[in-house]
């Protein structure tokens, strides 16, 4: 049942696409053949001239010879013969005219090499082969010429000249009846064969279009599937051929539309983007690349949708240029790079407008950008700076420690750091940068607001020699003062009024508190003016925490806190000058017991890290809140009590102990 | 487009009945050719008197005259072949190749010699200058003639039916029927073959 509808099927006239690749098969087959028996010809026109030469190179009259008239006929007629058939196969290969012809020279060939060999039987052979090989065609009408040339040939010369081409001379009307019927006979056969070929092209069609069918539908569900309108059109007219279904749903028209209607895409495009559009694909289309542009469309509803078009350009041999390509939706993408570009915008404008001077640079410390701040700070055009790197610039630092640095430096979390900057004149000065991670779209960059504090230290050298003038006229007299009231306070000089004693003590704690603020004060601005003198030489580090312990055991006593030392087995000697190395220690113990409680230990501790010694002095107090630990060592920063009152004290000590301790080395 | 359709194929369908006009003229003109017979001189009516051969005396002798690089004669002595298989060794044949004044015997023995030497009862001679020829009347390639044992002639013309094809002939025929005792149908045919004589 299956064999009878398959065989129904095939046997049924051929319809569309079917059709469509039986011809394109049948057409290719009668040029191939056509191309094959150009050839042939043109082989037999010399095989022709060469069976002459042998067999009748030369006719002769006594002892003088002259080109035999075979030659002459094999050169001449067999020409004729085959070139006109050469022609039509050049001309119009593949042609019915054509196909015919060559059977018609092909079986006068065959008259023509009988001829030249005497009717040898022999070469009667060449129809037959002449048959088979024109049953290759696959059209069982170019047998039926070659059979009619066959018996034409052979009724007229069979007639006229009978041994010329049946080889004896025997006169019949109808012995050409029966060479005929050796044509046919092979014909027979040739054409049954022609027409199975042709049953198996048409099943071949058909499971080709059958094929095609199953894979045209994958194609669609593949196309549907893009996220795109897939398209294909020719060029230069820009007719679309296909649009794939997603049209729909991108801008809201059916495909049809982009197909029936001429000019659908170009009155489609935004008449902003038209003409640069279309100047960019003429000059695409010359140079037959795969392009890209952006651009925009308006939607069913009149939008503008942003398009990108991806296309290549096909050029075919003899049919149109072809352009296939797809446009993907980027609407989103071009509000992002909006956004981004104002974001960028205001950005800019921020750093223009800062009052500081703003660099951006990679980690390697290339210049990417800067404000125009920064150029004039610099005394450098825009362009000039940006050659620069950040070393050109911050010289005072090494290289080494910035980039260092930098490396260290978390998202969020800028770093301040004092300087030196350098102008394009060579002329340095002192500025304050902030330095924090920048990341942008993947990148990071390290951005620096540097801020120019030549005003500030200006300030803060004649605040600190004001305040050194005043601290230094205010300690004589303090110093007197205090002396004075110690005399007075002891009963040296007399008795005191039971009710003036108090009096008395209480003004000679303030101006002992007085004399020792005046005597921070000095210490600092000597630090901070560079007169203070330091005697280094090399200290046993045990045996002078033991000294400073006991020199700070009667304070710790006063404060009611026990003070211990542990050295463990450190053995470490450092290059420090004592006095200064024990303020330092006095200063930190001193603070310990202030803020312990009564009753606490406070613990002087000695211990080795590696290469490095480290002195702790660890007190049980509440600690450093994390709001206070960064100011720790800034002057006159004092933290708050859990009770919210402050300890006695200047707020001055640990800003002395950084001091001497970073002048120290 | 139907005009130029049409156009085309009368243009096509002229050049092409052009062109098997011109074939069908040149096959014409070659089998008219074909058949155009060479000179025949006067053969003489018996064995000539100053012939170097030796003249019949109780079987026929046929001699055929031959023209050594005439390309047709391959044909006749072909025939020579058959009808020396037909008369069953009754007949003395021989075969004088012309050797024109100033040639070598080398320009003679052509392969034409060769197959003339092949044929049984057959003995190619060389003819200086084709005297021996002009004897017996010959005067193109390819002319038999037989003698009956009593020297007379009893056929003289060629033994193909045109030039250069084998096959069965009115020349050939009566040579045989005579050799075998029957009446001889001809005493003359057509000869076809190069000129012997300049």
């Amino acid at each position: 049942m299956m064999s009878s509808l398959k065989t129904a099927r095939f046997r049924a006239p051929l319809e569309g696409r079917a059709l469509e690749l039986f011809e394109i098969h049948r057409t290719d087959i009668y040029k191939r053949m056509d191309r094959l028996f150009a050839v042939l010809l043109l082989v037999q026109w010399i095989a022709g001239v060469g069976v002459a030469l042998w067999i009748s190179p030369l006719t002769w009259i006594g002892q003088t010879s002259r080109i035999h008239p075979h030659v002459w006929t094999a050169v001449s007629l067999g020409a004729l013969i085959t070139f006109f058939p050469v022609a039509l196969c050049a001309a119009w290969s593949g042609a019915a005219f054509t196909r015919h012809t060559i059977a018609v020279a092909q079986m006068l060939w065959s008259a023509l090499l009988i001829h030249l060999t005497g009717g040898r039987i022999e070469t009667h052979f060449h129809v037959f082969g002449s048959l088979a090989f024109l049953a290759f065609y696959r059209d069982w009408r170019v047998l039926l010429t070659a059979t009619i040339v066959v018996a034409s040939d052979h009724i007229v010369r069979g007639y006229y000249w009978p041994l010329s081409v049946y080889g004896v001379d025997v006169r019949s009307d109808w012995r050409w009846v029966e060479h005929a019927g050796w044509v046919v006979f092979e014909d027979a056969i040739l054409i049954r064969s022609c027409r199975q070929g042709v049953k198996e092209m048409r099943e071949i069609a058909v499971r080709q279009a059958e094929t095609e069918s199953s894979a045209e539908k994958k194609h669609e569900v593949l196309v549907n599937s893009i996220d795109g309108i897939v398209w294909e059109a020719t060029a230069p007219d820009l007719r679309y051929r296909f649009v794939s279904a997603q049209a729909a749903r991108i801008l809201g028209y059916p495909a049809d539309r982009w197909i029936l209607e001429p000019d659908f895409w170009k009155e489609h495009l935004v008449a902003e983007d038209r003409d640069r559009v279309l100047r960019e694909l003429g000059a695409h289309l010359q140079r037959d690349e795969v392009y890209e542009m952006e651009y925009r469309l308006r939607d069913a509803q009149g939008r503008p949708v942003w398009v990108r078009d991806a296309a290549s350009v096909h050029r075919t041999p003899t049919g149109p240029t072809i352009l296939r390509g797809v446009l993907t939706d980027i609407s989103e993408r071009k509000r992002q790079e909006e956004q981004s570009r104002r974001s960028e915008n205001r950005f800019r404008t921020v750093v223009e407008q800062a009052a500081d001077a703003i660099f951006v640079h990679d980690l390697d410390g290339r210049l990417l950008d800067a404000n125009e701040l920064a150029c004039s700070a610099l005394g450098y055009t825009r362009e000039e700076l940006l050659t620069k790197s950040l070393f050109d610039v911050e010289r005072s630092v090494p290289r080494e420690h910035l980039l260092k640095a930098w490396r260290t430096l978390v998202p969020g979390k800028p770093v301040t750091a004092e300087g030196n900057a350098t102008r394009k004149d060579g002329s340095t000065f002192p500025v304050e940068v902030r330095v924090g991670l920048l990341e942008s779209e993947g990148d990071v960059r390290v951005m620096a607001l540097v801020r120019d504090i030549s005003e500030r230290r200006r300030l803060d050298r004649m605040k600190n020699e004001f305040i050194s003038t005043v601290s230094h006229e205010l300690r004589t007299p303090l110093t007197s003062i205090r002396g004075a009231l110690g005399l007075v306070s002891s009963g040296v000089i007399g008795a005191l009024p039971e009710k003036a004693k108090p009096m008395v003590d209480i003004a000679a704690k303030n101006c002992e508190r007085l004399v020792n603020l005046v005597s921070d004060i000095l210490d600092i601005e000597k630090i901070a003016s560079g007169q203070m003198v330091f005697k280094i030489r090399p200290l046993i580090l045990e045996h002078f925490l033991r000294q400073g312990v006991e020199a700070n055991r009667g304070f710790a006593e006063a404060a009611g806190v026990a003070l211990k030392l542990e050295t463990g087995d450190v053995d470490a000697t450092v290059m420090a000058d004592g006095d200064r190395l024990l303020q330092v220690l006095t200063n930190l113990v001193s603070n310990a017991c202030k803020y312990s409680p009564r009753g606490e230990t406070v613990t002087v501790r000695l211990s080795r890290r590696g290469q490095r010694i480290r002195v702790t002095v660890q007190d049980r107090g509440p600690g450093i809140s994390d709001e206070f630990r960064s100011r720790i060592f800034q002057k006159f920063a004092q933290a708050d009590t859990s009770d919210g009152s402050q300890r006695k004290g200047t707020g001055l000590g640990l800003s002395i102990t950084r001091a001497l301790i970073e002048r120290m080395g | 487009m139907l005009r130029s359709k049409i156009g085309r194929m009368l243009l096509l369908g002229g050049l092409g009945a052009f062109w098997l006009s011109g074939i069908l003229w040149g096959m014409r003109e070659q089998m008219i050719w074909g058949r155009e017979a060479g000179a025949v001189g006067k053969p003489a009516r018996s064995w000539p008197g100053g012939s170097l051969l030796t003249p019949p005396s109780t079987a026929p002798v046929l001699v055929l005259a031959a023209h050594p690089r005439c390309p047709c004669t391959r044909a006749s002595l072909e025939e020579l072949a058959m009808i020396q298989t037909a008369a069953r060794g009754r007949l003395r044949c021989y075969v004088l190749f012309t050797r024109p004044e100033g040639c070598s015997d080398a320009w003679v023995r052509t392969s034409s010699w060769d197959l003339a030497l092949a044929v049984p009862g057959v003995q190619p001679l060389i003819d200086p200058e084709g005297r021996e020829a002009q004897r017996f009347g010959a005067r193109t390639s390819g002319h038999a003639f037989l003698f009956a044992p009593d020297g007379s002639l009893v056929f003289s013309g060629g033994i193909t039916r045109a030039r250069g094809e084998t096959g069965a002939n009115p020349g050939a025929s009566c040579i045989v029927d005579f050799v075998n005792g029957k009446a001889a149908a001809a005493s003359k045919a057509a000869v076809f073959g190069c000129p012997l004589f300049d």
